[in-house]
């Protein structure tokens, strides 16, 4: 069990970072659900793969839960993307400094914004998907993404303006 | 920087958070605490004896009601349930569970 549990605890606090946690919560969930279905296990695939899935599935309901009202906060209001507009800029940094840097703004941010931006560019979910998902407008997801990169901006901008 | 560079940059932030350890020992207890109450929800668990034939061995709490004469029903009980060895796994990082055969100890790092 306890390599199991070091796998999707991985797998699981990896993308709810830096919410441990709920990592914590959500892993003692999987575990829990991995053996009430553990008849539905055929054995095809190793073990650990099929706990994965699992977890996959669990991480996806979490993201989904948690952006679904933010979302829905994003349907009624008013695009204002003008207003939020950074300068660009141009950096020079080692791409491990980069993400260290990056992993260290996501922990920073607002939750909702984080999970959103993973499950976009790093899970690589269409915004179609995520509003399929999420039971929201596409147009919704957009507009809450673009507020996100945006906040990720910013502060990755400010952190550069500040003393390194 | 361009918006795929910005994008670009976000996911390997995103991959940087997975190194992210091993579960705690308190996680692992928890779970293990979790599995058993949900074996035992189902329908009563094995008695201590067909425990120690199934290869766990007895810790010290355990085989004191294995040798007590104790109705049958008794030596079906999770008796981790009312043990401070559960307690301190669940609860303390690397517990001080020394005895054998604690199913809590088994967590501890070596």
């Amino acid at each position: 069990m306890g390599l199991y549990s070091h796998t999707v605890y991985r797998y699981v606090a990896g993308r709810l970072a830096p919410r441990l946690e709920a990592a914590e919560d959500l892993t003692q969930d999987i575990m829990l659900a991995a053996w009430t279905g553990l008849r539905g296990y055929t054995g095809e695939a190793p073990l650990a793969h099929w706990l994965l899935g699992i977890a996959r599935f669990k991480v996806g309901d979490y993201y989904r839960a948690k952006t679904r009202d933010a979302l829905l906060a994003f349907e009624d209001e008013a695009f204002e993307g003008a207003a939020d507009s950074v300068e660009s800029s141009f950096v020079q940094f080692s791409q491990t400094e980069e993400a260290t840097r990056a992993a260290a703004i996501l922990r920073a941010m607002r939750e909702d914004y984080a999970l959103l931006l993973r499950w976009r560019y790093w899970e690589g979910h269409s915004a179609k998907q995520m509003a399929s998902e999420t039971g929201r407008s596409e147009k919704s997801v957009e507009r809450m993404l673009q507020r996100a990169r945006r906040e990720f901006q910013k502060l990755w901008l400010e952190q550069e303006g500040g003393p390194r | 920087m361009n918006e795929e560079n910005w994008e670009a940059l976000i996911a390997s932030g995103a991959e940087a958070e997975l190194d992210t350890g091993r579960a705690s020992t308190r996680l692992q207890s928890r779970i293990y605490s979790a599995l058993v109450q949900a074996q035992n929800a189902e329908g009563p668990l094995l008695s201590l004896s067909e425990t120690e034939a199934c290869g766990r061995g007895l810790c010290i709490f355990e085989k004191l009601v294995a040798i007590a004469p104790v109705p049958a029903e008794l030596q079906t009980f999770n008796y981790c349930r009312v043990c401070h060895g559960r307690l301190l796994g669940e609860q303390i990082e690397n517990p001080p569970l020394f005895w054998p055969n604690c199913p809590y100890a088994q967590f501890k790092p070596r």
